[in-house]
């Protein structure tokens, strides 16, 4: 029914309809730390739609037709632009790519000119990644201070967010648990281990908001250096978020395990001795997964260090490894979010 | 500004006197006449002000700031920078060896205060400047100044305004200053452990996504530095404190040398870190800025919550002996990057005092007379200048302040091009009235 026809109408759509009732309240997407349980269903069940539109023979539906999508990747990326510019794609949005590379930025001209520029062009949607925090948030307040109309989802700023990779990381558990329907509630319960260089993690941070929210027992593992103690409070002190400094207590009864990208200039800082010393105190192997519940599951937000973060035939069982899953739902999790907002439900914040 | 004036019913704060009384305060030829004088003493010509409301306090005193001009005038000019001080009712500002060149010789003491003059001679109620000097050559730590020949051309102390990371720099310095009677001015900070941080380590910090930086980074400088001082050195003055742990090592550390003085900035008493995520709203304002304002960007860091109540706490008790306002203009495109990528520092002058009372005062979290202090009769004493009390035969160099009235902070307001505040376009509560002027200078 999708296949030529509005979005709007459609049966398959009916969890964005519901929501528009609901209240999809968000114009831009920066961070998950307001999302409502109500808003990350709205998400997932978006998402099932989509997801279920991208199993069709013809993988494209004209809701974003004629609306421009800018990819403004201020760092530099090939998995999330790729698959945000597939997403606009398949919603037959035009797309608009920018680079540091082919910028200005180096002749004087600052961040909000450039997203001037792309504005004129007329822009409806903006996707921004930067190296910095706080990059996206300062350009959805100058779009919203001009009245311009134009959202922003944040593909990732510095370590402070990246909600579409927590959000397809939400689907895709969910989607274990019930794969017809996915919704929050499918986590309540549930023990999730994330691991490793949480400090430096936007994607941890992201997750922390989503996983809690939906109900899950979040704990983290890693080496006090990547994992602070403060960590503890990071959604507030009626809300503690247990620590682990070794692996093991972490694992116990597990359902799930979310291991991080470790990156190699970490020695350099005095935070690790080797990836060795960190594989053979924090890498996931099967002898470790013996720990979790029989049925756990294994994520990784990529690219994968094999043989660092986790053991390299770990990632390539299909009966353990969900990192396949993470990608292919990235698709489909990003066109839910592009379609929430520019389809002219996100009109509020 | 000098007019004859009467002020009826005024709260009179005088940090000097140590009181906090309503008087009616007769000013004549720039002098404080009389304090509730009879009706039948004051000539009928004389203006008659209706102080009800308002405060009536010396004019402010700057500790630290940053002149742009020379070598930065696309930032503020020398006039600008002087008409925002004035603005914010401040009488004496000494400013940092930042401007290119640093102040490093006489001849440029000399030169600026030839300027100063003659913006004086147009403009006599602008606020007075007096240098800071550098304490080492290009402010680049390897060689002494001239101290003995910038100390009587009118240098009121020494400072680079670097992280003091070289203690053998620092001893002799305090050492060969002895003799110049005048403070020494070291910004303990080690940026090795800062690692280029924007807060403070704290929960806060990890749910902002900004980079965290250990309180060590501060407290551990503070600690080396307290121990280069005593009785026989020049006194150490620890600039830009912003750590509740180098609170507590300063009240410490006074108990030793009773020499010591410290500040902090105005910024860190009126903002903290939840102020950079936009989820507290600004002070004197109903909105919060919007998130992560490069303004926010600044040394010391914006304070955690529970470091800013450490702060309040060194004002109360007189650990903190001044709020600094290192006022430091910007252009836009400059400022107009990434929260991580500004550089440090914003404007304060117009802005201090209004946002200082309404976040401190007003709250009850400091008293009146206890802010008056730290922004006149505390940084003078650091300066080594004498504020004058406020009675009868005094110099008058007072301002009337009334915290209640609203302006537009906008930059004809502001008085300088720059415009790096949160509080652009903002309207908030408390402005400067009037000010007078004494005649002569007292220092």
């Amino acid at each position: 029914m999708l296949e030529g026809g509005s979005v709007g109408e459609s049966v398959a759509l009916d969890g964005a309809s519901t929501t528009e009732s609901g209240g999809w309240s968000h114009r831009h997407i920066l961070s998950l730390d307001h999302f409502s349980v109500q808003d990350f269903d709205t998400v997932l069940q978006t998402a099932t739609s989509f997801q279920e539109v991208l199993s069709r023979r013809t993988k494209k539906v004209p809701a974003l037709q004629g609306q421009l999508v800018t990819h403004l990747f201020f760092e530099p990326s090939t998995r999330t632009r790729s698959s945000f510019e597939l997403a606009a794609k398949r919603l037959s949005a035009d797309v608009l790519n920018f680079s540091p590379g082919t910028s200005s930025l180096t002749k004087g001209e600052t961040i909000l000119d450039t997203a001037k520029t792309y504005l004129a062009m007329g822009t409806n949607i903006m996707v921004i990644r930067h190296k910095q925090t706080g990059v996206p948030q300062a350009i959805a307040a100058e779009m919203d201070r001009l009245n311009t109309g134009v959202c922003v989802l944040n593909a990732g700023d510095g370590q402070h967010a990246h909600p579409s990779q927590a959000l397809l990381d939400l689907y895709t558990l969910c989607s274990v648990v019930d794969r017809d329907r996915p919704r929050t509630d499918n986590l309540r319960g549930k023990k999730i281990a994330i691991v490793g260089d949480v400090l430096h993690s936007r994607v941890a941070r992201s997750n922390l908001w989503s996983l809690v929210a939906s109900g899950a027992e979040v704990h983290l593992a890693g080496p006090p250096t990547l994992v602070p103690q403060d960590f503890g409070g990071f959604l507030g002190n009626n809300r503690p978020i247990p620590i682990h400094w070794t692996l093991d207590d972490a694992l116990v009864d597990a359902d799930f395990v979310m291991t991080l990208r470790l990156q190699k200039e970490r020695m350099g800082q005095f935070l690790l001795p080797s990836l060795r010393e960190y594989h053979r105190q924090f890498g996931i192997t099967r002898d470790r997964l013996k720990l979790c519940q029989p049925s756990v599951k294994i994520l990784h937000p990529g690219p994968t260090n094999r043989g660092v973060e986790l053991d390299s035939d770990i990632m390539d069982d299909p009966d353990l490894s969900l990192v396949s899953c993470q990608v292919t739902s990235g698709i489909a999790v990003r066109m839910a979010l592009l379609y929430l907002v520019g389809s002219g439900k996100g009109l509020g914040t | 500004m000098t007019q004859d004036a009467l002020i009826e019913n005024v709260r009179v704060l005088d940090p000097v006197a140590h009181s906090d009384r309503q008087a009616t305060v007769w000013i004549a030829s720039g002098r404080v006449e009389a304090i509730d004088p009879a009706p039948s003493e004051v000539p009928g010509t004389t203006e008659v002000i209706d102080g009800q409301g308002c405060i009536l306090g010396p004019a402010l005193v700057d500790l630290y700031s940053t002149l742009s001009d020379p070598g930065y005038e696309s930032r503020e000019t020398l006039t600008e920078f002087l008409d925002a001080a004035t603005a914010g009712g401040f009488g004496h500002v000494a400013v940092l060896p930042h401007t290119e060149p640093a102040i490093a010789t006489p001849a440029q003491i000399y030169d600026l205060h030839k300027r100063v003059q003659t913006l004086q001679r147009t403009n006599p109620h602008l606020a007075k400047c007096v240098p800071w000097g550098s304490a080492t050559v290009d402010r680049a730590g390897k060689q002494f100044t001239e101290l003995g020949e910038l100390r009587p051309a009118g240098a009121v102390g020494f400072t680079d305004a670097q992280p003091a990371t070289d203690l053998v720099l620092c001893r002799r310095l305090l050492e060969y200053a002895a003799p110049l009677n005048c403070a020494i001015a070291l910004w303990a900070w080690n940026p090795t452990l800062a690692g280029g941080g924007h807060l403070f380590e704290g929960a806060e910090t990890l749910r902002a996504g900004l980079i965290k930086i250990p309180v060590a980074a501060e407290a551990a400088a503070v600690a080396g530095v307290l121990e280069l001082s005593d009785a026989h050195t020049a006194p150490l003055h620890l600039m830009r404190i912003g750590s509740d742990r180098a609170i507590q090592l300063i009240r410490q550390g006074k108990t030793r040398d009773a020499t010591l003085t410290a500040s902090t900035t105005w910024l860190s008493l009126v903002a903290h870190s939840g102020h950079i995520t936009g989820e507290t709203n600004l002070v004197g304002s109903d909105a919060p800025a919007a998130p992560y304002d490069p303004n926010f960007h600044c040394y010391p860091p914006l304070p955690l919550p529970h470091q800013r109540d450490g702060l309040i706490q060194g004002l109360k008790d007189g650990t903190l002996d001044a709020i600094a306002i290192d006022h430091h203009a910007y252009t836009y495109e400059e400022k107009t990057v990434a929260f991580g990528e500004a550089p440090v520092g914003t404007l304060g002058y117009a802005l201090a005092l209004p946002l200082l009372w309404q976040g401190l005062v007003e709250t009850g979290e400091l008293a009146a007379l206890d802010l008056w202090r730290v922004l006149s009769a505390g940084p003078a004493g650091i300066l080594g200048m004498e504020l004058a009390a406020i009675a009868p035969g005094n110099p008058a160099d007072l301002i009337l302040f009334n915290p209640a009235e609203t302006w537009t902070v906008t930059a004809d307001t502001l008085k300088t091009r720059a415009a790096n505040t949160p509080w652009l376009n903002r309207t908030i509560p408390g402005t400067i009235v009037r000010q007078w002027r004494s005649p002569q200078p007292q220092s």
